[in-house]
């Protein structure tokens, strides 16, 4: 898959560059409008991140210019502004997602897998674990042909492990993801843990979930065996 | 009380004690002024008179009459003359006095004048009636009463459209400043006015105004501008110590010190964009569209917020009797709101605690109770919990001293009245007032 990172902070492409690099895309990067302009107008994307901040031209300008040039790219508008104007424009304008800075890079990939998967028509979008079948677009989970009912928080946190499977996720970063706008987090508290309690409870009803990893200090894991 | 209506009784007052004074003592002044003249009349007279009995001998007045006394009144008894033989001469002396003439009773002046005559001291009295200066009283007294009374109305209502053309500026000033909450809303224009005192009076708050607007502004744009500028390399070390850890070749220590950092970087994170936010709501930039049903709003942070109760097992109850929908409003903000709210009444409580949340509505409100059992605010704290990072009690939870000032900023957008009662070491009550 090919990514176009325009971003005018060098160091902040360099890290985006890297992971995105390690997860099996493949990078280029302009770091101002107008080479981004260029780069948009020539070459074929699966996902152009967008900067709105860049230093010469408008990142919405550079949205509206990119599908009046056909680019199919999903677009991810990456900003910093933080206005909702901001964000409706950009959705309206045919932006496919929306991360506020600073996001975190997990999000970043999980945001376009999702993408991914609803670009490609994988209709069908049920991933099998440990027994469960967990649907990600109508947002159930089965076993065998019995509903285990969860709440929209643990289904997020389910999800969430799954898409980053075999990863190490901090609190932090599921804290992030589930309460998305929420002001004033704690951190260091343990609502996660409470949900990963529910979570645990609720499909141990049905089957055994040692899958679900707790790295001491850090957070989850969901392992793949 | 009103300046116009202090005006208008002042003047009322003062005038009323003008005519009471001119009450009481013009009729004095008018009485002793008729006696003066009458005196002098008297004095006149006697002189006449004794010109003329010097001319043509008191026999002729004595003789007519017995006793050797001499006795003259007009038809009237308004005056008369009368001369006696009396021992002993005395002064001359003017008097007020009585004396019945023919059978009447009259109160009249009298002058005494004794002279000898023919070796024989005679008393001469000139009289004069005082009935019309009485009668003159009276009718100048009503008169001025009826008069005086005519010019008290005629003047007060005089004094109170003068008055109020005169304040009119100046219940323009006190309209400009009534309901507005900011700068902003201040209407600049200048009231016109050739009264110096009020020229001065607007432009010395216009100007103030203009000051504050500009001091808010400055700042507004200020935190905008840091907090989006410090965004950027927030993003940039977030991602480098994801990038650290995806790398997977750290021991365990620097692992531990890279989640430590980003704990430390969240809560950089949390601050900038409370304050972003404060600083978008504040300067209008937050849509205001939404249709809000509170108590469903309340039932949804209920079940948002239920996974912190477990910690300090502080149980919660939202009672909402009556319906509310809430409009025209940002539905986001307003969660935020009351997300804040019992979030902080979970935080600050108690082990075992409980939370109660009650709508009520009471005359032109409609209110949402948050009470808690947890650890109150002091007095003197309480006026100042929802500025910007003021801390109290937090030495065992973390916090940035914003969710309250995100709180206030939330409500003032709306429109809204937050208040707060608390005893320390029994809980505090915070009221959410919706107009409606």
């Amino acid at each position: 898959m090919n990514v176009l990172i325009v971003e005018d902070e060098k160091s902040l492409v360099k890290e985006v560059q890297e992971f995105l690099k390690k997860e099996g895309y493949v990078c280029e990067v302009a770091n101002n409008g107008k080479e981004a302009s260029e780069k948009i107008f020539v070459n074929p994307y699966d996902f152009i991140l967008l900067d709105l901040g860049l230093p010469d031209i408008d990142g919405i300008q550079l949205l509206k210019e990119a599908k009046e040039a056909g680019q199919e790219a999903s677009i991810i508008i990456l900003t910093a502004r933080g206005s909702t104007d901001d964000k409706v424009k950009g959705l309206d304008l045919g932006a496919d997602d929306y991360l506020a800075k600073p996001f975190s890079l997990l999000e970043l990939s999980s945001r376009m897998q999702a993408i991914i998967r609803r670009k490609h028509g994988l209709k069908k979008n049920v991933i099998d674990i440990g027994g469960f079948q967990v649907d990600i677009t109508n947002r159930s989970v089965h076993y065998n042909t019995n509903p285990v009912s969860l709440t929209k928080k643990e289904f997020d946190i389910l999800q969430y492990l799954l898409i980053n499977k075999g990863r190490i996720i901090t609190r932090m970063q599921l804290t992030e993801h589930i309460w998305d706008s929420a002001l004033e987090v704690d951190y260091d508290s343990n609502y996660v843990d409470v949900h990963i309690k529910n979570l645990r409870k609720k499909l141990t009803q049905f089957a055994p979930v040692e899958w679900i990893e707790t790295v001491r200090g850090i957070g989850y894991r969901l392992n793949l065996t | 009380m009103k300046l116009y209506y202090k005006l208008t009784l002042i003047n009322a007052i003062s005038r009323i004690m003008i005519v009471a004074a001119f009450l009481i003592f013009v009729p004095d002044l008018i009485y002793t002024t008729a006696v003066q003249h009458t005196d002098d009349l008297l004095a006149k007279r006697k002189t006449e008179f004794i010109h003329i009995m010097n001319k043509m001998g008191i026999n002729k007045f004595i003789q007519e009459e017995s006793d050797s006394t001499y006795a003259d009144y007009t038809i009237f008894k308004e005056k008369y003359v009368s001369i006696e033989p009396i021992k002993t001469a005395i002064a001359d002396t003017i008097l007020t006095g009585r004396r019945d003439i023919e059978g009447d009773t009259v109160e009249a002046r009298i002058l005494k004048h004794s002279f000898k005559y023919k070796s024989t001291n005679y008393l001469l009295e000139i009289g004069e009636s005082l009935q019309y200066v009485d009668d003159l009283r009276i009718i100048l007294s009503k008169v001025a009463l009826y008069i005086l009374l005519g010019v008290i109305l005629l003047t007060v209502f005089v004094d109170l459209s003068v008055t109020q053309y005169l304040l009119r500026p100046l219940q323009k000033i006190e309209a400009k400043l009534k309901g507005i909450k900011t700068p902003e809303k201040f209407d600049y224009t200048l009231v016109r006015t050739n009264t110096t005192d009020f020229r001065y009076l607007d432009r010395t708050i216009r100007n103030m105004m203009r000051k504050i607007r500009n001091t808010f502004y400055i700042e507004k744009e200020f935190i905008a501008n840091v907090s989006h500028e410090l965004l950027t390399p927030v993003s940039i070390l977030q991602t480098r110590l994801e990038n650290m850890l995806e790398a997977g070749n750290l021991n365990e220590e620097a692992e531990t010190k890279i989640i430590e950092s980003q704990k430390t970087l969240g809560r950089l994170k949390q601050i900038i964009r409370s304050l972003l936010l404060i600083s978008q709501i504040e300067n209008n930039q937050a849509p205001k569209e939404d249709k809000i049903d509170i108590p469903e709003l309340l039932r949804e942070v209920k079940s948002e917020i239920e996974v912190r109760l477990v910690e300090k097992n502080v149980s919660l109850e939202v009672e909402s009797k009556d319906d509310f929908i809430f409009t025209p409003g940002n539905r986001s903000l307003l969660y935020t709101l009351f997300f804040n709210l019992i979030n902080n009444a979970i935080k600050y409580n108690k082990q075992n605690g409980s939370i109660i949340v009650t709508t009520e509505k009471v005359k032109d409100e409609y209110l949402v109770l948050i009470s808690d059992t947890g650890k109150g605010i002091a007095p003197e704290n309480l006026n100042s919990i929802f500025y910007r990072f003021k801390k109290f009690n937090n030495a065992e939870t973390e916090s940035y001293g914003l969710g309250l000032a995100l709180v206030k900023t939330i409500a003032d957008f709306h429109d809204m009245d937050i208040r707060v009662e608390s005893k320390l070491g029994e809980g505090s009550v915070f009221t959410v007032a919706f107009k409606l």
